[in-house]
């Protein structure tokens, strides 16, 4: 406390002209109504009341330009670089908001009275063309004030517990609620001392094992309590005082907002909520706009930064935006939050154009979109079945019933032991075996193969046709086909030969008395008046010692 | 821990019922020391193919320390080196199968595919059915590194 004093001292020449150009706005303002206690509403009404017309019409401009100032500036800050803070009697001053809280009542009630605005929203809506009647402009303006209010009750919180600290250090470590935080003040004061008899009226804002700590440290801290004067501690009070009154706006415009949502897009709040439903209405600019977007647009709005992907709070979403912090969405596990968003944001645009059309004005069917969405999230969350192991059939041969047929008969006795080899395995007994000398000058006995022949025609072994090659009938058919065609040929003969093998060369001029020189070079033969004769000669030859060979297998 | 499902047979006599019950199923039965790190994971192996040889096979587990009746016949806790020990039985009839490793008794060597073991167990199932007493394992197993 002593270094804080200590550097606004120092401070003191410094700031002093910078920040005087903040406060005058406030200041015409403050002028008609410094007290700060919030319960004298109709004094302040009627003071407005005197103010002239000009100044009632600049509330919104002024709004705005708290709206612009606020995000630049921090609160705490500016209050605690304010130099002579200990000689200013009301701290209430240094609230932005707080001066505009009556006018702010007055337009939302003004607002939330007109029942019968349709007509009107209508025609605006018809005149500009952006579907922004004044009410609704007004509706993003409050949208944008919670966040400052929101600021200015966490530095009144700050400058409380600067103050009390020295009264009682711990309370602000025990209640961390800003707003529980100034009720519990404003009950005890600085009467540490009979703190117990506080307890009932502290049940109303804390639970009671809150309180029994509260109490247990407050007596702790009787021995070394500061006891503020009476300017000093009221000065508390009235800062708490702010503090309640602020977060009493907050919720007065926060079920302002919801009221209005509900009559502008009472589907799409239906769906994702009232504060959900401003944002996007706010990004997209108007309800028909967010009515064009695309679905798979969605999502993105209100990413924070889409430049830098380190920023994103998960790792799997990228798209972290206001659909991702809605209610709905919010407590979900982040596998299916993908897949939810998508069809929350599909269902969203469809609300969207039906708010648009206003086909659906209690949002009967936003709630029934709901209900979908929750069934589909539902489903998503079930577990997949599991499926139990299939039992394997037991491992049991069976015989197959085909047993084959004449072709498979027939293959099979082509690949049987022939009758010749059979006879060859079995010895004749009592008698000498016939051998012979293969090849490779082994002896090969031949068994009985030899003896069953020579006794007589009946016991003879045939030699087994099955094994014999065998042509395919459509392969004879067409050796049968060309041997018709070599006939043809050989019909009307020309420069070949009878077998194709050669061709004929004959002397032109010798054709015309030659008649009989031609039959004599045909009958002279294959061998002496052709030409490619090497051929033929080979294959005569094979064919002869083909021949012979089957004579000596036959015998 | 889907070995604890199996049935385990807590005397003498539950085995002998065991075995004798079954007419027309295998029954392996896995004698050794649930407490025993290799024996728990052929347990869960055991497990695991439980379901799908249930039409072909049953198995049962057998603590050797609370059942030691069979100890003495089986070879069972003669060699400290072996965690376990998995039988074959078909219709009270010990079922031998050749794994390559020298005893045709017993499954006694670390196995951990489900398909290698219920391989094993179809190969057994069909010799039994042909009514042999000893088959050829699928696979040969004399190479398988032995327990520490």
């Amino acid at each position: 406390m002593e270094d804080y004093e200590k550097e606004l001292l120092a401070d003191f020449d410094s700031d002093e002209g910078s920040d005087s150009e903040e406060v005058p706005v406030e200041n015409g303002f403050l002028d008609e109504d410094i007290d700060p206690i919030p319960d004298s509403h109709e004094d302040i009404h009627n003071g407005k009341n005197a103010v002239t017309v000009v100044e009632e019409k600049s509330f919104g401009i002024r709004l705005h330009e708290l709206i612009v100032n606020s995000t630049v500036h921090n609160t705490l800050s500016s209050i605690l670089s304010e130099p002579n803070i200990e000689e200013v009697d009301d701290l209430t001053k240094f609230s932005k908001v707080f001066p505009l809280i009556p006018e702010l009542k007055s337009h939302i009630e003004l607002y939330s009275n007109e029942e019968d605005t349709d007509f009107l929203e209508l025609l605006s809506s018809i005149d500009n063309g952006n579907d922004q009647s004044e009410e609704y402009r007004f509706v993003l303006l409050i949208n944008e004030l919670s966040t400052i209010i929101n600021q200015e009750i966490a530095a009144f919180h700050s400058l409380v517990k600067l103050q009390y600290n020295v009264v009682f250090p711990e309370l602000e470590t025990l209640i961390l609620n800003p707003i529980d935080y100034a009720r519990i003040i404003i009950i005890i004061k600085q009467d540490l001392q009979n703190i117990k008899s506080y307890e009932t009226e502290m049940k109303a804002i804390v639970s009671n094992e809150k309180i029994l700590v509260i109490i247990m440290a407050a007596l702790q801290q009787v021995k070394n309590q500061f006891i503020l004067d009476d300017k000093d501690i009221g000065k508390v009070l009235d800062c708490c005082r702010v503090i309640l009154e602020l977060d009493d706006i907050l919720t007065t415009l926060s079920t302002f907002i919801t009221s209005k949502l509900s009559k502008f897009a009472p589907n799409v709040s239906a769906i994702v909520g009232s504060i959900t439903t401003s944002q996007l209405l706010i990004a997209t600019g108007s309800l028909r706009q967010l009515a064009l977007t695309p679905a798979c647009n969605l999502p993105s709005l209100g990413v924070r930064d889409l430049s830098s992907q380190t920023k994103t709070k998960s790792r799997t979403i990228r798209q972290t935006g206001y659909l991702y912090h809605s209610d709905v969405v919010k407590y979900l596990p982040e596998d299916i939050v993908r897949s939810v968003m998508r069809i929350i944001s599909g269902k969203v645009i469809l609300a969207a154009r039906i708010d648009l059309a206003k086909s659906n004005a209690d949002g009967s069917l936003g709630e029934k979109y709901l209900d979908e969405i929750k069934q589909k999230i539902e489903k998503l969350l079930t577990p997949p079945e599991h499926q139990p192991d299939k039992a394997l059939p037991a491992p049991v041969d069976q015989k197959s019933k085909k047993r084959g047929g004449r072709r498979f008969r027939k293959m099979k006795e082509r690949f049987q032991m022939s009758e010749l080899r059979k006879a060859q395995n079995k010895m004749e007994f009592g008698k000498q075996e016939d051998s012979i000398t293969d090849s490779f000058g082994e002896e090969v006995g031949l068994g009985m193969s030899r003896s069953n022949g020579g006794v007589g025609r009946i016991g003879e072994i045939r030699v087994n046709t099955n094994t014999s090659a065998r042509m395919s009938k459509s392969m004879v058919q067409r050796l049968q086909k060309q041997e018709q065609n070599s006939k043809i040929l050989r019909a009307d003969k020309g420069i070949f030969d009878d077998d194709f093998d050669s061709i004929l060369l004959a002397n032109p001029t010798a054709r015309n008395g030659g008649d009989k020189r031609d039959t004599a070079i045909s009958g002279q033969g294959n061998s002496s008046s052709k030409w490619f004769t090497g051929m033929t000669k080979r294959k005569l030859q094979e064919d002869v010692n083909g021949n012979d060979r089957k004579k000596q297998k036959s015998e | 821990m889907g070995s604890v499902f199996l049935p385990h047979l807590r005397t003498g006599w539950h085995v002998d019922q065991a075995i004798l019950s079954e007419d027309d199923r295998l029954v392996i039965i896995r004698f050794g020391r649930e407490e025993e790190r290799d024996c728990m994971i052929v347990d869960e192996l055991l497990f695991r193919i439980s379901e799908k040889i249930k039409n072909f096979g049953v198995i049962y587990l057998c603590n050797i320390d609370r059942v030691p009746d069979f100890n003495v016949m089986y070879e069972l806790d003669s060699d400290r080196s072996e965690p376990y020990t998995i039988m074959f039985f078909y219709r009270n009839k010990h079922m031998m199968c050749d794994f390559g490793t020298g005893n045709n008794n017993k499954l006694n060597f670390p196995i951990t595919d489900q398909q290698e073991l219920i391989d094993i167990i179809e190969t057994i199932y069909r010799g039994a059915k042909k009514g042999k007493g000893l088959v050829i394992s699928p696979k040969d197993y004399s190479a398988v590194r032995k327990f520490r």
